[in-house]
């Protein structure tokens, strides 16, 4: 090591020394080797660059021995260490980095490894507690006091924990800082911090103490607080469970600790937290705890558990399938009650022998063919198809509607007759074909049960139409109809215009086969016939001569109106004719004469017919002399014929 | 963020503890009044400054002086609240009374004299004159009504900003 030496001051021998430099050379004479070391140890002191040199020479040495004392260097040096670090990174984070990187790796992965065995420790705790009858114990509170199961857990495994931790002014009160687990809600600290401070005052006045005694514990429940007082601070700790003996001296040191470091801090707090956050890491030492060994074997163990509930498990299946079984078979046995019951009820169904089964049920009986289907009734009771077994005979039933269908069937009447079962009685009504009738009276009387055939209300076919007919056609009292066999026919008088209209009225009666009406004859022909008989009967005599016979002009003039009324009548009855004048002559006298005779005779009637206003062309004449030459006067006449014209009606 | 201890202060029945009740709400019951003789609450206020202070409210039971318990509890108060009921005159000498007491222990601190019970406006009893005299002399005054609400806040503001002033 370089040493610096000082230099002794060399005496000046040409004048006598001043009184102060006589002291300097007397001290040198009789302390010289001590006064040349402490001038050394002056310099020293005074020289930076030698007391670096020296501290560097003990700083190894008084590091180790400062930190057998405990934590004080290492808490002075977390600071400014901290700080150098923070700014080391701000300005180059890379030099970090670098340094870091090999033991990174190692880090996490043991941190990893740390984490991962926790879990399974804790995983295997919560199992262990969730299938022990204590776990179950713990659920129940959890759900019944509504705090979590994982704080229940921890709770009752737990000897203790330091739940919350308060650092309080002691005459304000005010709270300088507070930290508390994680696990605990949050309530007013500051109000807290007040409270405990008034009762720690009030408990220090009621019994008077001395101004260096305090509270020191409170206890309530599984709670317990412990109270720790320094002159600036003075520090609660809230514990759950029972604080070790050892909690307690760890709490002073910390508040010593801080009264140490944060001395005027503490002193000077007017209520701001925040200067005091740096104490924070110092608090938290406190919030300690420590779990407790669970006593295993007290309970069944969770093997046991799980035998037991399954166990429970499977005798609760067994005792379902049997309570099934049971139901399903008081269900089967009341379904095929049902089906029985519904085969009796129903008409047509008559069950003679039942087997009852466990799996099928047996059923013989009698059926009309009529009856409702039974693999409906089967479906109705719920029953399979498969599990009823069932054998039917034949019979007739005398159930009226059954009766009823049954001569529908054979029967077989038409669309217009109905049937209807009254006592025993077949009712037929409408009308129908003769030979359906017969027939039907012969089958009915032949069926079991029906007693009798009452067709008295059923009209044959032909008297059906004949109602139809007199129905549509009122015929006039002249007019006699009948229908045989479908076919009409009429006969007698009727107006002409009457007899036009039958086809049309009679069209809608399709079933009416055919219309005789030979024997029908209109008014109006009647009378063109009549009139035409009387005039044909008519003779008009004359004289020797060709003159009119006395009374022989009236006579005419009054076949003028038959004649008109005839031709009025011809045009109605279509029969258009011509009227022939017969003139005759008797066979006296010449021949010649005797044609001449009568066809003047002819002619005069003509002649005079027209000049009574009838028209010249309806007329036709011809002779006729006799043949024996002898006087007769009745051959002296014009007698008339009506004839058809040609191409008209005769 | 800053907190600041304050007293309630009062003679018997001049509605100290409804003015709490109407400011704040309460984490610990009334009963301790009837045990230890306070009860402390907390609560935020803003700043015109925009900043919050907290205030931790010390509700001391009241009566016409302070017993040596409950001067303890002043301690550390860096205000506090001095309150008289305006329908019992006698409340306000017992307000004077407590001022000088609190003053001789706490020495010269920010506060503001709450007249409550100014609902009961038909059984107003206070001076104007007395008060007119005390409000030359410095005293903040307020009236209030812890039953309708009137003034609670304002008083409380108006001293945290009176102790803001000593910040």
């Amino acid at each position: 090591m370089h040493r610096k030496i000082p230099k002794t001051p060399a005496t000046d021998v040409t004048r006598p020394p001043a009184p102060d430099e006589a002291l300097d050379s007397l001290k040198r004479l009789l302390l010289g080797e001590e006064q040349q070391q402490l001038e050394e140890i002056n310099e020293r002191l005074e020289d930076p660059e030698l007391r670096s040199e020296d501290l560097a020479e003990v700083l190894p040495d008084a590091v180790r021995l400062s930190d057998n004392k405990g934590d004080e260097l290492t808490d002075a040096l977390e600071p400014p260490v901290t700080q150098c670090i923070e700014r080391s990174i701000q300005r180059d984070p890379t030099n970090f980095a670098n340094a870091l990187y090999p033991v990174m790796g190692p880090a996490i992965r043991q941190s990893i490894s740390n984490t991962l065995k926790g879990l399974v420790d804790n995983i295997n705790r919560s199992l262990e507690q969730s299938f022990s009858l204590q776990g179950l114990k713990w659920r129940l509170e959890a759900r019944r006091s509504g705090v979590p199961f994982a704080e229940i857990v921890l709770r009752h495994t737990l000897a203790f924990r330091v739940e919350q931790v308060f650092l309080i002014q002691p005459g304000s009160g005010l709270l300088m800082q507070h930290v508390q687990d994680e696990l605990v809600a949050k309530a007013d600290a500051d109000a807290i911090s007040g409270m405990l401070t008034a009762i720690t005052q009030f408990v220090k006045d009621a019994f008077k103490a001395e101004e260096n005694e305090g509270l020191e514990t409170v206890e309530m429940g599984d709670h317990t607080v412990l109270l720790v007082h320094g002159p600036d601070a003075y520090l609660a700790a809230v514990v759950r469970g029972v604080p070790p003996t050892e909690l307690r001296r760890d709490c002073q040191g910390v508040l010593e600790n801080l009264h140490a470091r944060f001395r005027t801090r503490l002193a000077e707090f007017e209520g701001d937290p925040a200067s005091l956050e740096p104490l924070v890491p110092l608090l938290e030492r406190c919030l300690q705890s420590r779990t407790r060994e669970v006593t295993r074997h007290k309970g069944p163990s969770a093997a046991f558990i799980i035998a037991l509930l399954l166990m429970l498990a499977l005798a609760a299946w067994l005792g379902f399938k049997a309570w099934q079984h049971h139901k399903d078979a008081r269900d089967w046995q009341n379904r095929q009650q049902h089906l029985v019951q519904l085969l009796d009820d129903e008409t047509g169904v008559t069950v003679t022998d039942v087997v009852y089964g466990d799996r099928q049920l047996q059923i013989r009986g009698l059926r009309d063919p009529l009856a409702r289907s039974t693999a409906e009734l089967v479906n109705e009771a719920g029953i399979d198809s498969d599990q009823v077994n069932m054998q039917w005979r034949t019979y007739h039933d005398l159930e009226p509607r059954f009766v009823l269908q049954r001569a529908r069937q054979k029967l077989a009447p038409p669309g217009s007759v109905s049937l209807e079962l009254q006592d025993g009685v077949l009712i037929a009504r409408g009308y129908a074909d003769p030979d359906w009738l017969g027939r039907a009276r012969l089958i009915a009387t032949a069926m079991s049960g029906v007693n009798g055939f009452n067709d008295e209300q059923l009209d044959p076919l032909d008297t059906h139409l004949l109602k139809q007919v007199n129905a549509l056609l009122s015929p006039p009292p002249g007019v006699d109809a009948r229908v045989r066999e479908k076919v009409l026919s009429l006969s007698g008088n009727a107006p002409l215009e009457w007899i036009q209209n039958i086809d049309v009225v009679l069209e809608p009666l399709s079933m009416l086969e055919g219309i005789d009406r030979r024997e029908l004859v209109s008014e109006e022909l009647l009378k063109f016939e009549q009139l035409q008989s009387r005039i044909e009967n008519t003779f008009i005599y004359f004289s020797e001569r060709a003159e009119l016979g006395q009374g022989e002009q009236h006579k005419l003039s009054l076949l003028l109106p038959d004649i008109e009324a005839l031709r009025l009548l011809g045009s109605e009855v279509d029969r258009a004719f011509h009227v022939l004048l017969i003139g005759s002559a008797d066979g006296l006298g010449p021949a010649e004469i005797n044609a001449q005779l009568a066809l003047g005779r002819a002619l005069l009637v003509r002649d005079y017919l027209i000049g009574l206003g009838l028209p010249g062309d309806i007329f036709r004449w011809q002779t006729r002399v006799g043949q024996l030459p002898v006087l007769d006067p009745a051959l002296r006449r014009t007698e008339f014929r009506i004839v058809p014209q040609e191409g008209g009606q005769p | 963020m800053m907190t600041r201890k304050i007293c309630m202060i009062g003679d018997f029945a001049v509605g100290k503890t409804s003015l709490v009740a109407r400011f704040v709400h309460s984490t610990f019951s009334s009963e301790y009044h009837s045990t230890i003789g306070v009860k402390v609450d907390s609560k935020l206020i803003e700043l015109p400054s925009g900043d919050d202070l907290k205030l931790i409210l010390w509700d001391i039971a009241g009566n016409d002086a302070l017993s040596s318990v409950e001067q303890t509890y002043l301690r550390g108060a860096a205000g506090f609240l001095l309150v008289a009921d305006s329908t019992r005159r006698e409340t306000l000498d017992s307000a004077i009374r407590l001022k000088q007491q609190t003053d001789t222990i706490l020495g010269e601190k920010p506060f503001v004299l709450v007249l409550n019970k100014i609902d009961l406006d038909n059984r107003y009893e206070l001076a104007p004159d007395r008060l007119q005299q005390l409000e030359s002399s410095g005293w903040t005054q307020v009236k209030g009504s812890a039953l309708s609400g009137q003034g609670v806040e304002n008083a409380f503001q108006r001293l945290g900003e009176k102790m803001a002033v000593t910040l």
